[in-house]
C-alpha cells in the first residue's frame, strides 16, 4: 500500500489530478471570499465605515405613515413605516412603565435623490399633529448623489448598542399613529436649503 | 480609562442636551453619534425651515461640545445605489 502510494505521489498523472482538485476547490473559496470583501465594501457607503445593529423585536404589525411632500420635493419620501409593540413588550424591552396599549418605534423611512444636486444634509421631522410636538433627526456628512437612494433606520435614532429596542428613544410617545406624519428638510453641497412650502406651519 | 472617561462625558451631555432658540423655534437636542443628532421641539409651532434651521444649529453645538463624539460609531445608513 505505502508502495503505491509512493509511486502514485512520483507519477504526473497523480500531481496533474491533484491540481485539477485544488483548483475545482480554490475556485469556489476565491469567489465567496471575493463576494464578502464587495459587501463590505457597498454597506459602507459612507465615507467613514459604520457599525450595524439591528433592533431585535417582535412586531405586532408595520403601520404606513403620513407622508407630507410638496411635489418638487428633491429628496422624494418613498416610504415611512413604524413597527408596533404592545405597552406590556415595551415594558419589558425598555423597564419603563407605559400606560399606552400600544407603541410605536420611531420610523423607517426610505428617500430617492430626484434632483440634479448633490444632497450633503438631512433632517427627517416626524410631526405628532394630535400632540402638536416635533421630533426630529439630522444627519450631516452625507453625499447622497442624484438618482441614489437613501434610507433612515430606526436604529439611527440610538446609539449603537447590543439592541437598540431597549432604549425607549428607539419608541415614540403618541397615543394615535394615524395622526403622525412625516417630512423632510434638505441641505444640498451648494450650501442651499430646501423646505416643503404648502406643509408644516408657514 | 480614557475611554470610560470619553463615555462619562457623552452621557452627560447626553443627558443634559442643547437648546437653540431660531426665528421663536426653540429645540433641544443630543448627538447620538458622530453624524447623526437628535432634537424636539414642542409645541410645533415653527414652519420646517425654522425647525431645521434650529435643529442644525443645536446640533453643530452639541458636535462640537460633546466630548468624543467624533470616536461614537453610527448605526449604518447611507445612499444606496
Amino acid at each position: 500500500m505505502n508502495k503505491w502510494f509512493r509511486n502514485s505521489l512520483n507519477s504526473t498523472r497523480f500531481r496533474l489530478l491533484m491540481l485539477v482538485i485544488g483548483i475545482v476547490v480554490l475556485i469556489p473559496v476565491g469567489v465567496v471570499v471575493a463576494n464578502s470583501v464587495k459587501n463590505a465594501k457597498s454597506s459602507g457607503s459612507l465615507s467613514v465605515n459604520q457599525d450595524i445593529t439591528k433592533a431585535e423585536l417582535v412586531s405586532q404589525e408595520d403601520f404606513s405613515l403620513g407622508i407630507e411632500q410638496d411635489e418638487d420635493a428633491p429628496l422624494k419620501i418613498l416610504d415611512a413605516r413604524v413597527k408596533t409593540i404592545s405597552g406590556d413588550q415595551y415594558q419589558t424591552l425598555t423597564s419603563e412603565a407605559t400606560l399606552l396599549q400600544e407603541v410605536v418605534s420611531v420610523p423607517e423611512v426610505a428617500f430617492q435623490n430626484v434632483s440634479d444636486k448633490v444632497i450633503v444634509g438631512v433632517t427627517l421631522i416626524i410631526n405628532d399633529k394630535e400632540a402638536k410636538t416635533n421630533r426630529g433627526l439630522y444627519i450631516r456628512e452625507q453625499s447622497i448623489a442624484p438618482g441614489d437612494k437613501f434610507t433612515i433606520y430606526p436604529e439611527n435614532f440610538v446609539r449603537v448598542e447590543d439592541n437598540p429596542a431597549k432604549n425607549p428613544k428607539f419608541w415614540l410617545s403618541v397615543k394615535d399613529k394615524s395622526q403622525v406624519v412625516v417630512r423632510v428638510v434638505v441641505n444640498f453641497k451648494d450650501g442651499s436649503l430646501w423646505a416643503n412650502k404648502n406643509y408644516g406651519v408657514q | 480609562m480614557k475611554t470610560k472617561i470619553l463615555v462619562a462625558f457623552f452621557v452627560m451631555f447626553s443627558a443634559f442636551g442643547f437648546t437653540t432658540n431660531v426665528f421663536g423655534c426653540s429645540i433641544s437636542c443630543a448627538a447620538i453619534c458622530r453624524f447623526t443628532c437628535e432634537g424636539s421641539a414642542k409645541p410645533a409651532n415653527c414652519s420646517d425651515t425654522a425647525y431645521a434651521t434650529a435643529l442644525q444649529n443645536c446640533c453643530e453645538g452639541a458636535f462640537a461640545n460633546t466630548p468624543g463624539i467624533n470616536d461614537v460609531p453610527c448605526t449604518q445608513t447611507g445612499p444606496e445605489n
